[in-house]
């Protein structure tokens, strides 16, 4: 469901698999103390095979949170559920992160994040 | 789909704008000159709605016109150009053209050569108005003939008070509720089905009402959306989408071109702390853009202004600041927008199908109310009985409210006349002045709708043959300038409308010779005055000895007969030779309902309209006697011919030894019905025979009874005509 | 992703109108034939629908809904109950049992396959 890693004065999440609302209790649980930590977040998305809109609620959540207390709040490597999901719901504007479409260059190439997360879980 | 159900809704309400402006030009003659200004404000309004919408449904031919009717209209405003008769006819005459041009529009979707020509030749006429004054500055506003086409964009922006937002997309607000992830509704899955159904253009997620972490729960749901939708789909597909959330989530859904108010209407039905954060929502999504978010805001508080008598400026500053400039424009229309959305909120518009079938429920409840009150009685529990008698009463004023709601004022059929009156009368070179009284009097809408023509017929019979020439009312000591009068009025549950002039009056003995001379009555037979004056609504009878262009239309007086008589109405006709003519038609109240006499034939049970009963005597065997397969009895010393409503509708079952004959009459002929049984009076509500019954003759509707029993309503004018066509040989000879 | 929908109905010529309603439009369908069954073919919530008849023997229809609702595996999966327009009381029950989605018989096809595409798209 989720690796963390704390580095560089910021939470390195890695969210994985499913998420659906079957998940997001769980999720909550683990999920939602990383933001008492008063520290930056970075999300990696890229091994998320499916979510739904309870989790990316959580998201907003993490980011308005984030947002409020100064800290930065990056989600990156979007996998391809989460950019379908994200723009169905009109969250690629609202969180405004950059989004890597499919046959740009490799979603696991984004400057700032550190390669070696994704394969983690 | 939708794109046309806008237009038409623009065909109806240039319509309503048109017959107004009309109303309101007739009267410019009459009022006083204090009330002069607010009444060129409401022709010029009207020719500006007009324009205005045109414009949205690139209607160039419509903009053009109106545009150059418009702009002198503005300038009549203003006082710069006079008012006076000769420039009224014409407004009048370019009143008439638009609405021409509008009805060429809607059914050939483009305007005919003729109408273009007459648009020039009026825009001509109308330049003459226009180039008079001394203003050159003013007069580019008036296009020349040729190039009207090209320069009303910007001279005149649309600006009408509650004016069509230029959106070509749905708006769509969502409000999921709490539950729905947990009810497995998720909104990702929505918003895809509605991009198959048409094309999601822009998604705004809200986090609004997403809490701070302490508060929140996983499993709840607190997102909203705001959606622009371009989709082809009709409205109630499009709430069928979100069928499985209605209940628990807050939806709205706003359909392209909409207007202002229906954006306000979308605020306050949201009921969110802030309206401005919704109006900036709308923005943002494309909905609106930000003047029409200004103005929408100030029609706004127009509106609750007008309800806490607060000003506009103070309650649109505290919205915002930025919106100034824009809301003090806004702020000088306030006086006719909360005119427009007073006249909004005063009254409803509601489909006359769904009004129909409330009312139809309503005699069916009634109905059921009586069959029910029958059973109480029968069982005789005291308390039961006075609980439905209780219950019954509301039943019938419930009636009564929801019949009220069809009924409108005969006044805006009565004003139409009143440009009629004039054309002919200018015309005819008659002086003649229509009195109208009554016109606030009611009646039912269906009857309303079908009163007009006959009335016509009858106005233009008084005005062309009944008022005579200037010259002759002089000779005869009369005032010159005739008298037109309509008037309406109930009487005793009938409507009464009257078409009275003040001219020659019908001559009884001309007409009575011309009946002789056509055969349509015995030279020995002896006629009342009324029986008379019944001729000139017969069919082929005509006494006006020149035929004028104006009556003589092939169409005689014997449609309004026809007309009145499909109704169930009746006509009686007053005439004193030098004083004039009445002729006044009588109608049932409403169509709706009639009072029925109840008549048994075997198992079935017929009801006979209670105004053409007569009475009712026993059948006997002796005085009955049979020629030429017609059955007649003899009834105090006058043959009567019998309808066996038995034989006539097959009826099955044994013939009672006791029958009753009920004599009803029609078109002046008596005709009795050979029936089993009476059964007495009820209050009946007509509904309609169904397709397969439709051809069925001597049936003009079914009801259904306190029982529950279904009744079959005889259409007695169909008997009696099927008799008196008949036997016409037999009947002279007996 | 391929989805799965479970109907339960002890009428066959219904379940076929389900499968051949759903299966041209790239659903799996899984057939019941009463609640018990229904119960067994839950699959441990690789459902992620259920269609569901209100009268069945052996176990009816708002009993397995409820049963429904209560393992974790399928609590949050949406439920279609079917319904004959005189069942308005079973509705209000079904309501409060959680099924939010009713679709009246007779349906057409095209109906029932427009319902399934609204809740699992």
């Amino acid at each position: 469901m989720l690796q963390v890693e704390s580095r560089d004065g910021a939470s390195h999440v890695a969210l994985q698999g499913e998420l659906t609302i079957y998940q997001a209790a769980e999720l909550a649980e683990r999920f939602l103390p990383l933001l008492r930590r008063e520290e930056g977040l970075v999300i990696d998305l890229s091994d998320v095979s499916d979510m739904d809109s309870s989790c990316a609620q959580m998201l907003m959540l993490a980011r308005r949170h984030c947002q409020a207390r100064g800290h930065g709040c990056a989600l990156v490597n979007h996998s391809q559920p989460v950019i379908d999901v994200f723009e169905t719901l009109g969250l690629v504007s609202w969180f405004g992160d950059p989004v890597v479409l499919p046959g740009e260059s490799g979603p696991k190439n984004r400057p700032g994040m550190d390669a070696g997360m994704g394969g983690g879980a | 789909m939708s794109m046309e159900a806008a237009l038409q809704t623009y065909f109806a309400e240039a319509r309503e704008m048109l017959e107004d402006m009309e109303s309101r030009l007739l009267e410019i003659e009459h009022i006083d000159a204090g009330e002069l200004p607010e009444t060129l404000n409401a022709v010029f309004r009207a020719a500006h709605t007009v324009k205005g919408s045109a414009s949205l449904f690139g209607l160039d031919g419509i903009v053009d016109f109106t545009h150059v009717v418009e702009n002198l209209l503005d300038r009549m405003r203003d006082g710069e150009v006079a008012v006076e008769e000769d420039l009224i006819s014409l407004l009048l005459r370019c009143q008439s053209h638009i609405t021409t041009l509008v009805d060429e529009t809607e059914t050939d979707e483009q305007i005919s050569e003729d109408s273009r020509r007459l648009s020039q030749h009026l825009i001509v006429e109308l330049g003459g108005y226009l180039a008079s004054e001394d203003k050159p500055a003013d007069k580019a506003g008036l296009p020349t003939a040729g190039e009207a086409a090209d320069d009303h964009a910007e001279q005149f922006p649309a600006d009408a008070d509650d004016e069509t937002v230029d959106n070509e997309c749905w708006h769509i607000s969502l409000r999921f509720g709490r539950s729905s992830f947990r009810d497995g509704m998720d909104p990702i899955s929505f918003l895809r089905f509605l991009d198959g159904l048409g094309t999601v253009r822009q998604v705004i997620i809200l986090d609004d009402w997403l809490p701070d972490l302490a508060d929140y729960d996983p499993e709840s749901c607190y997102l909203g959306f705001e959606i622009r939708y371009m989709s082809q789909a009709s409205k109630k597909e499009i709430e069928d989408v979100f069928e499985f959330i209605r209940e628990d989530s807050d939806i709205h859904i706003v359909a392209p071109y909409s207007r202002l108010s229906d954006y306000i209407d979308l605020i306050n039905a949201m009921g969110e702390d802030s309206d401005r954060r919704i109006g900036e929502m709308l923005i943002d999504c494309g909905a609106l853009t930000e003047s029409e978010l200004a103005k929408m805001l100030a029609m706004q508080a127009a509106a609750e202004e007008a309800d806490q008598g607060r000003r506009l400026g103070e309650i649109v500053s505290q919205e915002d600041d930025r919106l100034g400039p824009v809301v003090d424009a806004a702020a000088q229309k306030q006086t006719q927008m909360r005119e427009a959305i007073n006249r909004k909120q005063k009254s409803l518009r509601v489909d006359a199908d769904k009004l129909d079938h409330l009312i139809n429920l309503v005699g069916e409840l009634v109905t059921s109310g009586a069959g029910t009150f029958l059973q109480a009685q029968i069982l005789g529990n005291p308390e039961l009985i006075e609980s439905m008698s209780k219950l019954n009463d509301l039943l019938e004023e419930m009636r009564d409210a929801s019949l009220k709601l069809r009924m409108v004022a005969i006044g805006a059929t009565f004003t139409k006349f009143q440009r009629v009156v004039r054309d002919m009368a200018a015309d005819l070179d008659k002086d003649v002045d229509l009195v109208i009284t009554g016109a606030d009097t009611e009646l039912d809408k269906s009857v309303v709708e079908k009163i007009g023509d006959p009335l016509m017929h009858l106005v233009r019979n008084a005005v062309d043959h009944g008022l005579e020439p200037a010259a002759e009312r002089a000779a005869a000591g009369k005032p010159e300038t005739g008298t037109i009068s309509l008037n309406a009025y109930h009487d005793s549950g009938n409507i009464v409308i009257e078409v009275g002039d003040d001219g020659a009056g019908l001559d009884a003995d001309r007409i009575l010779a011309k009946a002789r001379e056509k055969g349509m009555v015995g030279e020995d037979q002896q006629l009342s005055r009324s029986e008379i004056f019944d001729f000139i609504l017969k069919p082929g009878f005509s006494t006006a000895s020149q035929v004028s262009n104006i009556s003589g239309r092939g169409v005689g007086m014997d449609v309004v007969r026809r007309n009145v008589i499909e109704m169930r109405g009746r006509t009686e006709i007053d005439s004193e030779p030098g004083e004039g003519t009445t002729i006044r038609i009588i109608l049932p109240l409403t169509l709706a309902i009639i009072d029925g006499f109840v008549v048994g034939v075997g198992q079935a049970a017929f009801v006979v309209p209670l105004d053409v009963v007569q009475e009712c005597v026993e059948f006997s065997e002796a005085d009955h006697e049979e020629k030429d397969g017609q059955s007649y009895i003899n009834l105090r010393g006058n043959v009567l011919p019998l309808v066996n409503i038995r034989q006539r509708f097959a009826v099955r079952g044994e013939r009672p030894k006791r029958r009753s004959v009920v004599v009803v009459k029609a078109d002046g002929q008596s005709v009795g019905l050979v029936v089993d049984r009476l059964m007495g009076e009820f209050q009946t509500v007509i509904k309609p025979l169904g397709p397969v019954f439709a051809g069925l003759s001597g049936i003009s509707g079914s009801t259904i009874m306190g029982n529950g029993e279904v009744a079959l309503i005889l259409d007695v004018q169909g008997l009696v005509q099927q008799i008196t066509r008949r036997p016409q040989r037999s009947a002279t000879h007996s | 992703m391929e989805k799965t929908v479970l109907i339960v109905d002890d009428s066959a010529s219904l379940r076929q109108l389900v499968v051949l309603a759903l299966k041209g439009s790239g659903f799996r369908v899984v057939e019941a034939t009463d609640g018990v069954d229904g119960l067994a073919k839950l699959d441990g919530g690789r459902v992620h629908l259920i269609i569901s008849d209100v009268n069945m023997p052996n176990m009816d229809g708002l009993t397995f809904l409820k049963e429904v609702k209560k393992r974790p595996d399928t609590r949050f999966t949406p439920v279609i109950m079917l319904t004959t327009e005189s069942a308005a009381d079973k509705k209000e029950e079904g309501r409060a049992a959680g099924a939010k989605a009713w679709v009246v018989k007779p349906f057409q096809p095209q109906q029932m396959l427009a319902a399934v595409n609204k809740l699992i798209q």
